[in-house]
């Protein structure tokens, strides 16, 4: 008894002994804290803190000690050299151990070399953008994390930040309007007023670390990534070859790349006029695909005025709204077919939206028509007509008999 | 204005006893069709309801036309009942029971005959759903199907 | 064969006394002579022909019988809905729908209870006009006037009772202006809002069932009642001074009456069947009481009173308001006791003058209330 308790002791006092240790690492932790709380406070509510990372693994030195300059000796760097910091972040993320266990990719810090920021901030360029400009210094959380700057729905207030400031664009040649374009577009909108997170923002088409917008020949591709049915429509169409040729950007020249409005079908009409001049056969063709939808689309809420009447005369008319619903999604296949500008496949669609549109409309006329309940009104005022006859006639013949008496 | 035995009462002319009868017997069974009118609109009111379901109960959607060949059935199925629709031409198609009027099998389509037969008992059906042969005493059920825009729709009402 | 007849009827009137039973058609406005009970039927029946009757088959009297007929057509068609109608929130709507729908002839019977019932109540507002101008509600003759207006009014709350009932939204939301009205008259609306049960500003499930058991049952008790009421007092004291009083005819008047009775019949039947045909009232959506639709007013015969209330300027409270409209109210019950007696002619040209008044005051309103709604 005595023996187990004497190396139970000398076994409580090691772990004990250890658990101090390992506390006076997490104490010593802290004392760059102590002279910049600010930083200190701000790391604490970032991903790297969770999962470990000290002050002193990215900025060296020693944390240990509260001395200025013990601590900031042992290699220490304050990191405020805009070229060097992206190295240094790629120092733990471009390592494959270390990113391996949270499966984050090695290869992003490659991918930024090569892009516009990349470059030019390794000619020099001090005002372009580096990972902490976007990521934040101390504050950085995972990019799934609505707080971060790199959210989805936060980069373009990110992307702004630069974007939008004149004095940073003009000596780039660039303009400062696009994130205010985005935003009072419907993609914006989409983002950033409905909260749709599968609207794109700027990295979506721009590209996330490898940030280089395409280019002439490449939008309809980049677009067609989420609007597919109208991209294979337009591929199949007489525009592309013909914008290539002119060096005309596809999708933007019409309907401009960062300040995109929702396209109706009544824009249509006149719409080809405008780049082909309004005599011309496009602008003919134009007018005539335009009508095509337009009939339908009227064809349809005429169909769909009758099923409110229909509904007002107690008729059953789940039928019909099922039908008009197809006919409504036929219709709406439409708009992306548009971009092949050629008749043939609106056609077909509208056709089928049409002959729906159609037949509703035909038999909901069938079943309101009420000619057979007015041949029954007039059958039976005839009887009504005889039976007064009938009556007036006895009445007549009492009064006759009363009268002779 | 005095009464002339000879001079006719109001305006109708001399009638035998026999015609004025036969007159009564008219007009009374001409009114009296008011009464009749009257009852009918109340009995037919007060008739019970066959109550129509949602539509799904009434109509089903078999499948696109192309996917049944001439001269053959699919079976669809309504609740736990199964139900052929065959078609026998280009342009017609035939709903019809799927099981067999005498003691409730289910059918089997033969194509090469066009008939639908039973296996319980050698029994068959047309595609009219009239007994060929075998047991059954009753026809079968029969159910109207239209095309429309392609798809088959079986309406069960 | 008259024989058989008269056995049959023997064997009845040994049990049962069937003058009595006759006579109830004389309550009810049918037959407008009076029967000796305690004769049998032939011989009370023959005493009658016999005995000078006015000739009520002229116009106007016969407003009388064809307001009798159509209450008894709403009787028999209101009786058939209801076999059908649940009155529930949730059913109300949907059992509406499969009468119309899935009941044979379901839809020709609503519709020719609805329109029985505004031909009613135009038959009754013609039928007071037609007493005023007529003088027939000086003394003796007030109780006929009271009871013929308390009519009117149970007429009008049948009707906003059945309005209620379908729950679509024209139907259940000018039930609603229409009990804004009724509420904002001080004593009889907080009465009315008692006896529905609600806040009277949305219906509840229990306003619903208490309109249904007031259009089906208590206000048809109290109409069957005043008509009772009303047609024992014109029995009594006639409704001599028209010039129908004149032509007395002896002899055979019963059968012509009754003949009168089937042409006035016909005739009704015929104009319902054809309104039922020709302007269907149309079935609306279903009423979400959460979800007020504008621009529907009270029914017809309210718009005035709607307007009114409407017209009245911010600063009259709503009480002051509320009474006016009572006032006028209670005026038109009373008026055999404000006008005595019927005076010269210079009179009777102020009742006229009173009368054109009242009607283009009310017919203003009206265009004013449904500009308003």
């Amino acid at each position: 008894m005595r023996r187990t308790s004497k190396s139970l002791l000398v076994m409580w006092t090691f772990l004990l002994l250890g658990v101090v240790g390992w506390c006076d690492r997490l104490v010593a932790e802290e004392q760059c804290g102590v002279c910049h709380p600010e930083s200190r406070v701000a790391f604490g509510e970032s991903r790297h803190a969770q999962e470990g990372v000290s002050c002193t693994d990215c900025h060296r030195g020693d944390g240990t000690t509260l001395e200025v300059e013990a601590a900031h000796r042992q290699g220490f760097r304050s990191l405020t050299d805009r070229q060097a910091s992206p190295a240094m972040c790629a120092e733990c993320h471009s390592d494959i151990e270390r990113m391996r266990p949270y499966n984050l990719p090695v290869d992003q810090y490659a991918v930024y070399q090569i892009s516009q920021h990349g470059q030019a901030v390794a000619a020099g360029d001090v005002t372009a953008a580096i990972c902490t400009d976007c990521h934040g210094i101390h504050d950085i959380r995972r990019v799934s994390n609505p707080a971060s700057s790199a959210y989805s729905r936060n980069i373009p207030s990110t992307c702004a930040r630069c974007h939008a400031d004149p004095s940073l664009m003009e000596p780039h040649g660039l303009t400062a309007s696009v994130v205010a374009d985005y935003e009072s577009g419907i993609h914006g909108r989409s983002l950033l007023e409905e909260r749709n997170l599968a609207a794109p923002n700027c990295t979506t088409c721009h590209g996330v670390h490898g940030a280089t917008p395409p280019g002439i020949g490449d939008v309809d591709k980049i677009c067609g990534a989420c609007h597919d049915q109208t991209r294979q429509a337009f591929l199949e169409g007489p525009h592309r070859e013909a914008m290539l040729a002119a060096g005309l950007p596809e999708c933007a020249s019409c309907h401009s790349n960062h300040a995109i409005e929702r396209f109706h079908f009544e824009d249509i009409d006149g719409l080809c006029g405008e780049c082909h001049g309004a005599e011309s056969e496009q602008a003919t063709l134009g007018t005539k695909i335009h009508t095509l939808v337009h009939s339908t689309a009227e064809r349809i809420e005429e169909a769909a005025s009758l099923v409110q009447r229909a509904e007002r005369a107690a008729l059953r008319i789940e039928d019909y709204e099922a039908r008009l619903e197809e006919a409504r999604t036929y219709l709406t296949e439409a708009l992306p077919l548009v971009h092949a500008v050629t008749v043939e496949p609106v056609e077909q669609v509208t056709r089928r939206a049409h002959a729906i549109a159609d037949e509703v409309q035909h038999e909901i006329h069938g079943e309101l028509d009420r000619t057979e309940e007015h041949l029954g009104l007039a059958l039976f005022w005839f009887y009504v007509l005889m039976t007064l006859v009938i009556l007036v006639l006895f009445k007549r013949r009492l009064r006759a008999a009363r009268e002779a008496s | 204005m005095t009464l002339n035995e000879e001079s006719p009462k109001t305006d109708l002319p001399e009638i035998s006893p026999r015609r004025r009868r036969v007159i009564k017997w008219l007009t009374g069974g001409f009114l009296s069709l008011w009464g009749f009118g009257f009852a009918w609109v109340i009995a037919a009111f007060l008739k019970p309801l066959h109550s129509q379901g949602s539509l799904g109960e009434r109509v089903i959607k078999v499948g696109p036309l192309d996917s049944l060949p001439v001269g053959q059935a699919q079976l669809v199925r309504r609740g736990r009942e199964p139900l052929f629709v065959i078609r026998t031409d280009e342009e017609s198609l035939v709903g019809l029971d799927g099981v067999c009027t005498h003691l409730h099998c289910v059918l089997q389509w033969d194509g090469e005959q066009e008939q639908l037969q039973c296996p319980c008992h050698e029994g068959a059906f047309d595609v009219n759903g009239n007994v060929l042969k075998g047991p059954a005493a009753r026809g079968l059920g029969r159910y109207r199907v239209e095309t429309r825009l392609g798809e088959i729709y079986l309406h069960l009402t | 064969m008259s024989e058989e007849k008269s056995s049959v009827l023997d064997w009845f009137s040994r049990r049962l006394n069937l003058t009595e039973i006759f006579s109830l058609l004389t309550s009810y406005g049918i037959y407008y002579g009076e029967l000796d009970s305690r004769k049998p039927l032939r011989e009370a029946l023959a005493e009658a022909r016999e005995r000078p009757v006015a000739l009520y088959s002229r116009w106007p009297r016969i407003l009388s019988l064809i307001a009798v007929v159509l209450i008894g057509l709403e009787l028999l068609t209101g009786g058939l809905l209801a076999l059908y109608y649940l009155p529930t929130p949730g059913s109300a709507h949907p059992s509406l729908g499969t009468i119309l729908r899935d009941v044979d002839f379901g839809g020709f019977v609503h519709q020719m209870h609805f329109w029985g019932g505004q031909l009613l109540i135009l038959v009754l507002i013609l039928r007071v006009i037609r007493y005023f101008l007529g003088g027939l509600y000086h003394p003796p003759r007030e109780l006929i006037w009271v009871f013929g207006a308390l009519l009117l009014l149970v007429a009008f709350h049948l009707d906003l009772t059945g309005r209620a009932l379908p729950m679509t939204d024209q139907g259940y939301w000018s039930s609603v202006r229409a009990l804004e009205i009724v509420g904002s008259v001080p004593v009889y609306g907080s009465l009315i809002h008692f006896l529905v049960g609600g806040g009277g500003s949305f219906i509840t499930e229990l306003t619903l069932i208490r309109f249904y058991v007031l259009h089906v049952a208590l206000l048809p008790i109290a109409a069957v009642i005043l008509i009772y009421m009303h047609f024992s007092s014109i029995r009594r004291v006639g409704l001599g001074g028209d010039p129908d009083q004149k032509r007395i005819q002896p002899k055979g008047v019963m059968r012509n009456q009754l003949l009168t009775l089937a042409i006035v019949l016909t005739l009704v039947f015929g104009l319902l069947v054809t309104l039922a045909v020709v302007a269907p009232k149309p079935f609306h959506r279903e009423a979400d009481p959460f979800a007020t639709v504008p621009g529907i007013g009270p029914p017809w015969y309210l718009l005035a009173p709607f307007g009114f209330l409407e017209w009245m300027p911010e600063i009259v409270p709503q009480w002051l308001a509320g009474l006016i409209l009572f006032l006028a109210f209670m005026a038109f019950l009373v008026v055999p006791f404000l006008h005595r007696s019927p005076g010269g002619p210079k009179k009777r040209r102020i009742v006229l003058v009173i009368f054109l008044l009242v009607i283009l005051v009310w017919v203003v309103f009206s265009i004013y209330g449904a500009r308003v709604a």
